[in-house]
Protein backbone atom coordinates (compact mmCIF):
# COMPACT_ATOMS: atom_id res chain seq x y z
CA UNK A 1 0.00 0.00 0.00
CA UNK A 2 2.99 2.45 1.27
CA UNK A 3 4.52 1.66 -2.52
CA UNK A 4 1.35 1.75 -4.36
CA UNK A 5 0.66 5.42 -2.76
CA UNK A 6 4.41 6.70 -3.62
CA UNK A 7 4.31 5.01 -7.51
CA UNK A 8 1.23 6.59 -8.39
CA UNK A 9 2.49 10.01 -7.86
CA UNK A 10 2.21 11.50 -11.58
CA UNK A 11 5.40 13.10 -10.94
CA UNK A 12 8.03 10.05 -10.22
CA UNK A 13 9.03 9.22 -6.81
CA UNK A 14 9.02 12.34 -4.78
CA UNK A 15 12.12 11.18 -2.66
CA UNK A 16 14.59 11.28 -5.27
CA UNK A 17 14.29 15.10 -6.60
CA UNK A 18 18.13 16.19 -6.04
CA UNK A 19 18.85 19.66 -6.20
CA UNK A 20 15.77 21.10 -5.86
CA UNK A 21 16.15 21.78 -2.27
CA UNK A 22 19.02 20.53 -0.10
CA UNK A 23 17.37 20.73 2.94
CA UNK A 24 14.40 18.35 3.72
CA UNK A 25 12.42 17.44 6.75
CA UNK A 26 13.15 13.32 7.55
CA UNK A 27 11.31 13.19 10.05
CA UNK A 28 7.15 13.01 9.96
CA UNK A 29 6.40 17.30 10.20
CA UNK A 30 3.56 17.76 12.32
CA UNK A 31 1.64 20.60 10.45
CA UNK A 32 -2.05 22.40 10.24
CA UNK A 33 -4.10 22.32 7.35
CA UNK A 34 -3.08 26.20 7.14
CA UNK A 35 0.49 25.88 7.04
CA UNK A 36 -0.17 22.72 4.10
CA UNK A 37 -1.86 24.71 2.30
CA UNK A 38 0.58 28.37 2.29
CA UNK A 39 3.46 25.75 1.74
CA UNK A 40 5.34 26.61 -1.59
CA UNK A 41 5.00 24.69 -4.60
CA UNK A 42 8.31 24.24 -6.26
CA UNK A 43 7.41 21.24 -8.84
CA UNK A 44 4.88 19.00 -9.57
CA UNK A 45 4.74 17.26 -6.08
CA UNK A 46 7.46 18.96 -4.36
CA UNK A 47 6.53 21.48 -1.28
CA UNK A 48 8.78 23.80 1.23
CA UNK A 49 8.03 25.65 3.75
CA UNK A 50 11.13 28.03 4.72
CA UNK A 51 12.90 26.25 1.81
CA UNK A 52 12.66 22.78 4.08
CA UNK A 53 11.57 20.67 1.72
CA UNK A 54 8.46 18.36 2.62
CA UNK A 55 8.26 14.42 3.58
CA UNK A 56 5.76 13.09 5.15
CA UNK A 57 3.57 15.34 7.24
CA UNK A 58 1.00 14.39 10.17
CA UNK A 59 -2.63 16.28 11.53
CA UNK A 60 -5.14 15.95 13.76
CA UNK A 61 -8.45 17.00 12.80
CA UNK A 62 -12.37 16.67 12.39
CA UNK A 63 -14.10 14.81 9.56
CA UNK A 64 -16.32 16.97 8.16
CA UNK A 65 -17.68 14.91 4.81
CA UNK A 66 -16.45 11.86 2.54
CA UNK A 67 -16.97 10.48 -0.73
CA UNK A 68 -16.33 7.07 -1.44
CA UNK A 69 -15.20 6.20 -4.81
CA UNK A 70 -14.05 2.44 -6.23
CA UNK A 71 -10.16 2.91 -5.36
CA UNK A 72 -9.74 5.62 -3.22
CA UNK A 73 -12.10 7.48 -0.32
CA UNK A 74 -11.97 11.29 0.31
CA UNK A 75 -12.61 12.56 3.45
CA UNK A 76 -12.26 16.31 4.31
CA UNK A 77 -10.50 16.94 7.49
CA UNK A 78 -10.81 20.20 9.48
CA UNK A 79 -8.26 21.47 12.24
CA UNK A 80 -9.61 24.99 12.43
CA UNK A 81 -7.13 26.09 10.90
CA UNK A 82 -8.30 26.93 7.21
CA UNK A 83 -10.61 25.10 5.26
CA UNK A 84 -11.25 21.64 5.62
CA UNK A 85 -8.22 19.69 3.69
CA UNK A 86 -8.93 17.13 1.36
CA UNK A 87 -7.65 13.64 2.15
CA UNK A 88 -7.40 10.81 0.10
CA UNK A 89 -6.84 7.33 1.05
CA UNK A 90 -6.34 4.18 -1.37
CA UNK A 91 -9.06 1.32 -0.84
CA UNK A 92 -7.29 -2.18 -0.13
CA UNK A 93 -9.68 -3.80 -2.40
CA UNK A 94 -9.07 -7.10 -0.03
CA UNK A 95 -10.05 -5.38 3.46
CA UNK A 96 -12.55 -2.91 2.52
CA UNK A 97 -14.16 -2.56 6.64
CA UNK A 98 -11.09 -0.72 7.54
CA UNK A 99 -11.86 2.80 5.75
CA UNK A 100 -15.17 3.94 6.74
CA UNK A 101 -14.98 7.05 9.22
CA UNK A 102 -17.84 8.79 9.76
CA UNK A 103 -17.72 12.77 10.06
CA UNK A 104 -17.45 14.22 13.52
CA UNK A 105 -14.58 11.89 14.58
CA UNK A 106 -11.62 13.40 15.16
CA UNK A 107 -8.89 11.83 13.43
CA UNK A 108 -5.10 11.59 12.96
CA UNK A 109 -3.21 11.70 9.26
CA UNK A 110 -0.17 10.89 8.33
CA UNK A 111 0.76 11.60 4.44
CA UNK A 112 1.91 13.55 1.59
CA UNK A 113 0.88 16.67 0.26
CA UNK A 114 0.09 16.71 -3.76
CA UNK A 115 -1.43 18.85 -5.76
CA UNK A 116 -3.82 18.13 -8.73
CA UNK A 117 -5.41 20.74 -10.80
CA UNK A 118 -3.88 23.59 -8.45
CA UNK A 119 -6.15 21.45 -5.93
CA UNK A 120 -4.18 20.39 -2.83
CA UNK A 121 -4.97 17.40 -0.79
CA UNK A 122 -2.76 14.78 1.58
CA UNK A 123 -2.19 11.49 0.32
CA UNK A 124 -2.51 9.60 3.57
CA UNK A 125 -0.59 6.47 4.52
CA UNK A 126 -2.22 6.02 7.67
CA UNK A 127 -5.84 7.30 8.87
CA UNK A 128 -6.71 6.53 12.95
CA UNK A 129 -9.54 7.31 14.80
CA UNK A 130 -7.82 9.36 17.93
CA UNK A 131 -8.98 7.21 21.34
CA UNK A 132 -7.45 9.99 23.76
CA UNK A 133 -8.92 13.34 23.16
CA UNK A 134 -5.51 14.92 24.75
CA UNK A 135 -3.40 14.05 21.05
CA UNK A 136 -5.49 17.00 20.19
CA UNK A 137 -3.76 18.83 22.46
CA UNK A 138 -0.31 17.42 21.93
CA UNK A 139 -0.47 17.58 18.37
CA UNK A 140 -1.01 21.79 18.61
CA UNK A 141 1.94 21.48 20.39
CA UNK A 142 4.27 19.62 18.49
CA UNK A 143 3.54 22.00 15.64
CA UNK A 144 4.77 24.70 17.83
CA UNK A 145 7.76 22.55 18.55
CA UNK A 146 8.46 21.27 15.41
CA UNK A 147 8.21 24.24 13.13
CA UNK A 148 10.55 26.28 15.96
CA UNK A 149 13.10 23.83 15.91
CA UNK A 150 12.78 23.83 12.09
CA UNK A 151 12.60 26.94 11.00
CA UNK A 152 13.97 28.62 14.02
CA UNK A 153 13.97 32.04 12.78
CA UNK A 154 10.41 33.15 12.38
CA UNK A 155 8.32 34.55 9.64
CA UNK A 156 5.17 36.97 9.95
CA UNK A 157 2.38 36.53 7.59
CA UNK A 158 4.12 38.99 5.16
CA UNK A 159 7.01 36.52 5.42
CA UNK A 160 9.35 38.87 6.85
CA UNK A 161 11.12 37.27 9.42
CA UNK A 162 10.56 38.24 12.76
CA UNK A 163 12.12 37.49 16.18
CA UNK A 164 10.90 34.76 18.25
CA UNK A 165 9.40 35.55 21.12
CA UNK A 166 11.53 34.37 24.18
CA UNK A 167 8.52 32.71 26.01
CA UNK A 168 11.35 30.43 28.21
CA UNK A 169 8.29 28.06 29.09
CA UNK A 170 9.16 26.84 25.73
CA UNK A 171 12.41 27.08 24.44
CA UNK A 172 13.82 25.80 27.58
CA UNK A 173 12.62 22.76 27.54
CA UNK A 174 14.15 21.77 24.20
CA UNK A 175 14.42 17.90 24.18
CA UNK A 176 16.15 17.62 20.91
CA UNK A 177 18.52 20.84 21.53
CA UNK A 178 15.63 23.18 20.82
CA UNK A 179 16.30 26.34 19.08
CA UNK A 180 19.66 25.38 16.95
CA UNK A 181 18.15 24.39 14.12
CA UNK A 182 21.37 24.53 12.40
CA UNK A 183 23.56 22.32 15.20
CA UNK A 184 21.16 19.34 14.65
CA UNK A 185 22.45 16.48 13.09
CA UNK A 186 20.75 14.10 11.08
CA UNK A 187 20.10 11.68 13.87
CA UNK A 188 17.98 14.28 15.96
CA UNK A 189 20.80 14.87 18.39
CA UNK A 190 22.64 18.64 18.27
CA UNK A 191 26.39 18.51 18.08
CA UNK A 192 26.93 18.44 21.57
CA UNK A 193 25.17 15.65 22.53
CA UNK A 194 26.18 13.79 19.17
CA UNK A 195 30.14 14.62 20.68
CA UNK A 196 29.22 13.23 24.40
CA UNK A 197 27.82 10.36 22.82
CA UNK A 198 30.88 9.90 20.37
CA UNK A 199 32.76 9.73 23.47
CA UNK A 200 30.92 7.19 25.49
CA UNK A 201 30.96 4.58 22.61
CA UNK A 202 34.66 4.99 22.54
CA UNK A 203 34.64 4.08 26.21
CA UNK A 204 31.46 1.36 26.34
CA UNK A 205 33.61 -1.61 27.54
CA UNK A 206 33.65 -2.89 31.37
CA UNK A 207 31.92 0.12 33.78
CA UNK A 208 31.73 2.13 30.91
CA UNK A 209 33.04 5.79 31.22
CA UNK A 210 32.55 7.70 34.54
CA UNK A 211 31.45 11.39 34.16
CA UNK A 212 34.79 12.69 35.20
CA UNK A 213 36.49 10.49 32.90
CA UNK A 214 33.74 12.18 30.21
CA UNK A 215 34.66 15.94 31.21
CA UNK A 216 38.53 15.22 30.40
CA UNK A 217 37.55 14.01 26.89
CA UNK A 218 35.07 16.88 26.75
CA UNK A 219 37.32 19.46 28.59
CA UNK A 220 35.95 22.27 25.67
CA UNK A 221 32.37 21.33 26.61
CA UNK A 222 30.96 22.67 29.98
CA UNK A 223 29.80 20.47 32.69
CA UNK A 224 26.62 21.74 32.39
CA UNK A 225 26.29 20.97 29.05
CA UNK A 226 27.90 17.41 29.49
CA UNK A 227 25.27 16.73 31.98
CA UNK A 228 21.91 17.94 29.86
CA UNK A 229 23.56 16.09 27.67
CA UNK A 230 23.72 13.08 29.31
CA UNK A 231 19.86 13.64 30.75
CA UNK A 232 18.90 14.17 26.56
CA UNK A 233 20.75 10.59 25.84
CA UNK A 234 19.71 9.00 28.89
CA UNK A 235 16.24 9.58 28.34
CA UNK A 236 16.32 9.18 24.45
CA UNK A 237 17.68 5.76 25.26
CA UNK A 238 21.00 5.75 23.47
CA UNK A 239 22.96 5.87 27.12
CA UNK A 240 22.02 4.20 29.80
CA UNK A 241 24.10 4.04 33.86
CA UNK A 242 25.72 1.62 34.66
CA UNK A 243 27.59 0.74 38.15
CA UNK A 244 26.36 4.52 39.70
CA UNK A 245 24.54 7.14 38.38
CA UNK A 246 28.11 8.58 37.52
CA UNK A 247 28.78 5.60 34.99
CA UNK A 248 27.71 5.54 31.17
CA UNK A 249 27.83 2.82 28.55
CA UNK A 250 25.77 3.40 24.93
CA UNK A 251 23.10 1.20 24.37
CA UNK A 252 23.78 0.53 20.66
CA UNK A 253 27.33 -0.86 21.52
CA UNK B 1 -13.39 19.05 -2.98
CA UNK B 2 -15.40 15.89 -3.00
CA UNK B 3 -15.94 15.10 -6.40
CA UNK B 4 -20.14 14.75 -6.97
CA UNK B 5 -19.37 14.42 -11.13
CA UNK B 6 -18.47 10.36 -10.59
CA UNK B 7 -20.40 9.93 -7.34
CA UNK B 8 -23.74 8.27 -8.55
CA UNK B 9 -22.19 5.72 -10.34
CA UNK B 10 -19.58 4.46 -7.47
CA UNK B 11 -21.81 5.10 -4.95
CA UNK B 12 -24.10 2.08 -6.24
CA UNK B 13 -21.31 0.00 -6.81
CA UNK B 14 -20.26 0.86 -3.04
CA UNK B 15 -24.34 -0.05 -2.26
CA UNK B 16 -23.79 -3.69 -3.71
CA UNK B 17 -20.63 -4.31 -1.96
CA UNK B 18 -22.12 -3.26 1.68
CA UNK B 19 -25.81 -3.78 1.50
CA UNK B 20 -26.14 -3.75 5.25
CA UNK B 21 -24.50 0.07 4.91
CA UNK B 22 -26.77 1.44 2.58
CA UNK B 23 -28.77 3.62 4.60
CA UNK B 24 -25.19 4.96 5.94
CA UNK B 25 -24.05 5.24 1.97
CA UNK B 26 -27.12 6.96 1.26
CA UNK B 27 -26.72 9.73 3.72
CA UNK B 28 -22.90 10.46 2.14
CA UNK B 29 -24.80 12.68 -0.94
CA UNK B 30 -25.81 14.74 1.46
CA UNK B 31 -22.44 15.69 3.74
CA UNK B 32 -21.80 17.48 0.93
CA UNK B 33 -24.84 19.16 0.83
CA UNK B 34 -24.38 19.71 4.28
CA UNK B 35 -20.91 21.12 3.87
CA UNK B 36 -22.26 23.47 1.42
CA UNK B 37 -24.73 24.84 3.35
CA UNK B 38 -22.36 25.62 6.67
CA UNK B 39 -19.74 26.83 3.83
CA UNK B 40 -19.71 29.76 4.98
CA UNK B 41 -17.88 29.09 8.51
CA UNK B 42 -16.07 25.65 8.13
CA UNK B 43 -14.39 27.18 4.93
CA UNK B 44 -12.37 29.66 6.92
CA UNK B 45 -9.97 29.45 9.62
CA UNK B 46 -11.71 29.70 13.45
CA UNK B 47 -9.01 30.38 15.67
CA UNK B 48 -8.93 27.88 18.82
CA UNK B 49 -9.96 30.57 21.94
CA UNK B 50 -11.07 30.02 25.49
CA UNK B 51 -13.76 32.42 27.23
CA UNK B 52 -10.75 35.33 28.35
CA UNK B 53 -10.22 35.56 24.37
CA UNK B 54 -13.73 35.69 23.39
CA UNK B 55 -14.25 39.56 23.93
CA UNK B 56 -11.27 39.78 20.54
CA UNK B 57 -13.12 37.46 18.28
CA UNK B 58 -16.57 39.63 18.45
CA UNK B 59 -18.55 39.21 15.08
CA UNK B 60 -15.55 36.22 14.01
CA UNK B 61 -15.81 32.49 13.49
CA UNK B 62 -14.19 30.70 16.67
CA UNK B 63 -13.53 26.85 17.65
CA UNK B 64 -14.42 26.53 21.37
CA UNK B 65 -13.59 23.22 23.14
CA UNK B 66 -15.19 23.22 26.77
CA UNK B 67 -17.38 21.16 29.29
CA UNK B 68 -21.38 21.19 29.23
CA UNK B 69 -22.22 22.84 32.10
CA UNK B 70 -26.02 23.61 32.48
CA UNK B 71 -28.49 23.04 28.95
CA UNK B 72 -31.69 25.21 29.15
CA UNK B 73 -35.02 23.56 29.08
CA UNK B 74 -35.40 24.97 25.75
CA UNK B 75 -32.74 22.79 24.79
CA UNK B 76 -31.72 26.29 22.68
CA UNK B 77 -28.90 27.63 24.83
CA UNK B 78 -26.63 26.04 26.79
CA UNK B 79 -23.36 26.76 28.75
CA UNK B 80 -19.77 25.28 28.71
CA UNK B 81 -16.40 25.99 31.06
CA UNK B 82 -13.47 26.09 29.97
CA UNK B 83 -9.95 25.37 31.17
CA UNK B 84 -9.92 28.06 33.44
CA UNK B 85 -13.19 27.22 34.35
CA UNK B 86 -14.79 30.40 32.83
CA UNK B 87 -18.64 30.38 31.44
CA UNK B 88 -19.34 30.50 27.87
CA UNK B 89 -23.34 30.65 26.65
CA UNK B 90 -23.85 28.45 23.61
CA UNK B 91 -26.96 29.32 21.45
CA UNK B 92 -28.24 26.95 18.62
CA UNK B 93 -30.60 28.01 15.90
CA UNK B 94 -32.65 24.64 16.37
CA UNK B 95 -33.37 23.17 19.57
CA UNK B 96 -30.87 19.98 20.72
CA UNK B 97 -32.57 16.68 19.44
CA UNK B 98 -29.87 14.40 22.00
CA UNK B 99 -28.73 14.99 25.41
CA UNK B 100 -25.24 16.71 25.46
CA UNK B 101 -22.51 16.11 28.39
CA UNK B 102 -19.16 16.14 28.66
CA UNK B 103 -16.97 17.91 26.43
CA UNK B 104 -18.29 19.91 23.13
CA UNK B 105 -16.26 21.38 20.46
CA UNK B 106 -18.58 24.59 19.27
CA UNK B 107 -17.67 26.34 15.71
CA UNK B 108 -20.02 29.49 15.67
CA UNK B 109 -19.90 33.04 15.75
CA UNK B 110 -19.07 35.19 18.55
CA UNK B 111 -21.86 37.71 19.38
CA UNK B 112 -22.16 41.44 20.48
CA UNK B 113 -22.68 40.30 24.07
CA UNK B 114 -19.85 37.11 24.04
CA UNK B 115 -22.40 34.54 23.15
CA UNK B 116 -21.01 31.94 20.73
CA UNK B 117 -23.65 31.26 18.13
CA UNK B 118 -23.20 27.87 16.93
CA UNK B 119 -23.19 26.78 13.78
CA UNK B 120 -22.40 23.11 14.56
CA UNK B 121 -20.89 21.19 17.42
CA UNK B 122 -19.28 18.09 17.83
CA UNK B 123 -19.13 15.81 21.18
CA UNK B 124 -15.85 14.62 22.01
CA UNK B 125 -16.33 11.54 23.42
CA UNK B 126 -13.60 10.62 26.46
CA UNK B 127 -12.80 7.00 25.60
CA UNK B 128 -12.13 3.95 28.37
CA UNK B 129 -11.89 6.19 31.07
CA UNK B 130 -9.48 8.85 29.23
CA UNK B 131 -10.59 12.35 30.55
CA UNK B 132 -9.58 15.06 28.24
CA UNK B 133 -7.67 17.26 30.24
CA UNK B 134 -9.18 20.37 29.65
CA UNK B 135 -6.72 22.76 31.40
CA UNK B 136 -4.33 21.57 29.38
CA UNK B 137 -5.89 22.20 26.36
CA UNK B 138 -6.13 25.69 27.28
CA UNK B 139 -2.29 25.98 28.19
CA UNK B 140 -2.04 25.00 24.50
CA UNK B 141 -4.01 27.51 23.32
CA UNK B 142 -1.67 30.25 25.22
CA UNK B 143 0.94 28.62 23.59
CA UNK B 144 -0.37 28.74 19.85
CA UNK B 145 -1.45 32.16 20.51
CA UNK B 146 2.15 33.35 21.67
CA UNK B 147 3.57 31.50 18.41
CA UNK B 148 0.98 32.52 15.65
CA UNK B 149 3.90 31.95 13.26
CA UNK B 150 4.04 28.71 14.38
CA UNK B 151 0.25 27.64 14.23
CA UNK B 152 -1.39 29.96 12.25
CA UNK B 153 -5.30 30.55 11.45
CA UNK B 154 -4.60 31.78 8.24
CA UNK B 155 -4.02 30.65 5.09
CA UNK B 156 -0.71 32.71 2.95
CA UNK B 157 -1.78 33.99 -0.35
CA UNK B 158 1.33 33.07 -2.36
CA UNK B 159 0.90 29.33 -1.46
Amino acid sequence: MWNQACSQSPGGMTCHKAGISKRATLQILPCTVSQLLSASQVSNDTFTMCHWELNQVSLVGIIRGFAPFVTNVQYSVDDMTGPPLSVRQWVDTQDCAQTLLSPGTYVKVTGSLRSFNGQRSLLAMDIRCIKDLNEITSHMLEVVQAHMQLFGKAFDVNMNPTTVPQSGRVLSHGGGGGGHPEGVLPNGLSTIQGQVLHVIRRFSVGVGISLRDLKIQLDHLSIRDIRDSLAFLVNEGHVFTTIDDHHFKSSDH
Amino acid sequence: MLRPRKLPRETKLWNQAFPAQCCIVQSLVTPTQQVVKMAGILDVPKPRINCSMLSQHISRPVCFVGRVEKVHPTGKTFTVADGEGKIATVELNDPLEEELSGVVEVIGMVSNKGAIMATTYNMLREDKGIAFDLELYNEALKVIQDFPQHYPFEVAASG
